[in-house]
């Protein structure tokens, strides 16, 4: 049997600019279906994440990142496989964040069975400030993406088949 | 980490400290094993919220503040909210004290829990960070982790988040809880108990370095309880002032290696603030649960070993624990969550300990209520230059090691103080020049 349910974890801070991008990210995936996307939007402190995904079979994480390369590249990362690059690192408390959080998690042995993130680099962290266009602008593509993504786990199409798709019947 | 040799020089240097917060460099020059000079350089832009301040809302400095630090922000707010409070003559009711000090406990807890399990043990087990120890002791990280979230829980409960909560005001809460939604943290903090009692055992079974020194230790103290938010200025060497006279004794000077201020005692130079200045200075303040497990430990009545400021923590979690069940326990909702308070034109002086140690401010505002002035002394600032002595003392005994495992415990003796750089302005490269 496939996927029933994938959690996406928006992470980052509305009002700094594009440390915003994680939460519209994950709010962006999870209407495309919202009977099988729970979002979660966080602050990326790490004993809230880790607990929010422990024991999970799929979850999605969006970040703001900062690596030095071009406002509004998009890094794709399956961290079952691979640990996170030192570009989603920039932005924790104590050196303590969501890179740390998932290599602790697979430590202790309990990382979701299924678990991507989804980074878009940022440009401008500035308080009070919009989303840059450069980085709203890599919106449809990292939503693309991880909806081809949420598929491939699901077997079902999103957003799904409006003729085929039954009524949503959970409340999140 | 890079070392290099030459006849007369031996330099370590290391790009990043790990496990402190902010950005900053120790620089060490040893002279076979006399330390020359010493330098712990804080290179991270100053913040100016000082300046930004002036010109505020006196109501917006606790929420302004709030953002020095996402780890202690009810520090930073609660001595912004005294300061404020005492210019306006507003004196808070015994449920909003209780909910203060509540709010103090969950931000010890979720503070000392971060630092003791995951930036400092790794230290004194061989790990090079928690992710490691968490391979070996997987279940001393998962407590650890469910006892921070029990200290992040009590602060969005009562904040409404736990990174720089909104609910806190000059005058009390904006919003007060229901006896019986907070009395849902009990179980959880029963379990807490029990789980610091058995860190608490773990951390008294390390190998602690054979190092003290003679400090003068500054702390709150209050007649009636631990310190959190409310005591005279003391120490163990004859300091006993209210907080209108704390810069009559205390300086800062400005260093040209660092953003932030060092500050000395005018009379007698450095000094240490935090856990164990806390604790040599309130021993009889903790409850004698807290004092039979500090005893259990191996801690006697004072500690004059910054290595064991991390059992130290430990203790001051525990007592953080039950303090809470005891102010939940205790606990009547208030007939208004806060006072109204209005400005007039004075100055005035907060401190509270903060879980690194007392954080003090100081303001001036106009009869309108503007801020016209602002001054603000965090503890790892205070701590600086106590750091730096920790440093010129300790390189000897490890003069013989090699330059990684000297570097190695000089990082460890910073992280003794579980620095927050950002707070004072900061993130750490080690640097040592040897001949």
């Amino acid at each position: 049997m496939g996927i029933r349910s994938i959690t996406l974890f928006g992470v980052g801070n509305a009002l700094r600019g594009d440390d915003g991008i994680g939460l519209v990210l994950a709010r962006s995936v999870g209407a495309l279906s919202p009977r099988r996307f729970t979002v979660r939007e966080c602050t990326g402190e790490p004993a809230a994440l880790l607990e929010q995904w422990s024991g999970l079979d799929a979850a999605m994480l969006f970040d703001a990142v900062q690596s030095g390369g071009p406002p509004g590249a998009v890094f794709r990362v399956d961290v079952t496989e691979n640990p996170l690059p030192g570009a989603f690192k920039q932005t924790s408390t104590h050196g303590f964040g969501v890179a740390e959080a998932v290599e602790l998690s697979r430590a202790l042995g309990v990382l979701p069975a299924r678990m991507l993130v989804y980074g878009v680099e940022a440009v401008s962290f500035d308080h009070g400030a919009e989303i840059t266009p450069e980085v709203a602008a890599a919106i449809p593509e990292v939503v693309g993406m991880a909806a081809r993504d949420a598929a491939n786990w699901t077997g079902e199409q999103f957003p799904p088949d409006p003729e085929t798709d039954s009524p949503c019947t959970n409340t999140v | 980490m890079s070392p290099q040799e030459s006849k007369r020089y031996r330099n370590v240097k290391v790009d990043y400290l790990a496990r402190v917060e902010g950005e900053g460099a120790l620089y060490l020059r040893i002279d076979k094993d006399k330390v020359e000079e010493v330098e712990l350089r804080i290179f991270e832009p100053p913040r100016f919220f000082e300046a930004f301040l002036q010109g505020r809302r006196w109501t917006e400095a606790p929420d302004i503040t709030a953002r020095i630090c996402g780890i202690c922000p009810i520090a930073y707010q609660s001595s912004a909210i005294s300061a404020m409070e005492s210019i306006a003559g507003v004196t808070v009711s015994e449920p909003i004290r209780a909910l203060r000090r509540l709010m103090y406990c969950g931000e010890w807890i979720e503070s000392h829990i971060l630092h003791m399990a995951m930036l400092h043990a790794p230290d004194f087990l061989g790990y090079e960070d928690a992710i490691q120890m968490a391979q070996h002791h997987p279940g001393v990280v998962k407590n650890a982790l469910r006892l921070k979230k029990l200290g992040n829980d009590i602060m969005t409960f009562l904040g409404g988040r736990e990174i720089h909560p909104i609910n806190m005001r000059v005058g009390g809460f904006y919003s007060v809880p229901e006896k019986r939604d907070l009395e849902r943290f009990k179980p959880e903090l029963e379990w807490g108990l029990e789980a610091t009692r058995e860190l608490a055992q773990l951390l008294a079974g390390f190998d602690y370095p054979d190092f003290e020194r003679d400090y003068e230790y500054v702390a709150m103290r209050h007649p009636e309880e631990y310190p959190m938010w409310q005591g005279r200025i003391v120490s163990n060497r004859g300091l006993d002032i209210d907080w209108p006279e704390f810069f009559d004794h205390i300086e800062e000077r400005h260093m040209p290696q660092s953003t932030a201020l060092h500050s000395v005692i005018k009379e007698r130079g450095a000094y240490m603030v935090g856990p164990i200045a806390r604790y040599n200075l309130n021993h009889d303040k903790l409850s004698s649960d807290a004092r039979a497990l500090a005893k259990e430990a191996g801690l006697g009545a004072s500690c004059a070993n910054p290595f064991q400021s991390i059992l130290v923590r430990g203790i001051e979690t525990f007592y953080a624990i039950e303090e809470a069940l005891r102010l939940i326990t205790n606990y009547e909702k208030p007939d208004r969550p806060y006072v109204e308070a209005e400005p007039k034109a004075g100055t005035g002086y907060g401190c509270s300990e903060a879980p690194r140690g007392i954080c003090f401010h100081r303001y001036s505002i106009d009869d309108d209520g503007i801020i016209t002035g602002a001054r603000i002394a965090p503890p790892t600032a205070q701590n600086q230059a106590t750091m730096e002595e920790d440093l010129v003392d300790l390189v000897p005994l490890f003069a013989n090691n090699t330059d990684e495992e000297l570097t190695w415990k000089c990082e460890q003796a910073v992280r003794n103080y579980d620095p927050c750089i950002s707070c004072s302005v900061h993130f750490l490269k080690v640097h040592v020049d040897r001949r």
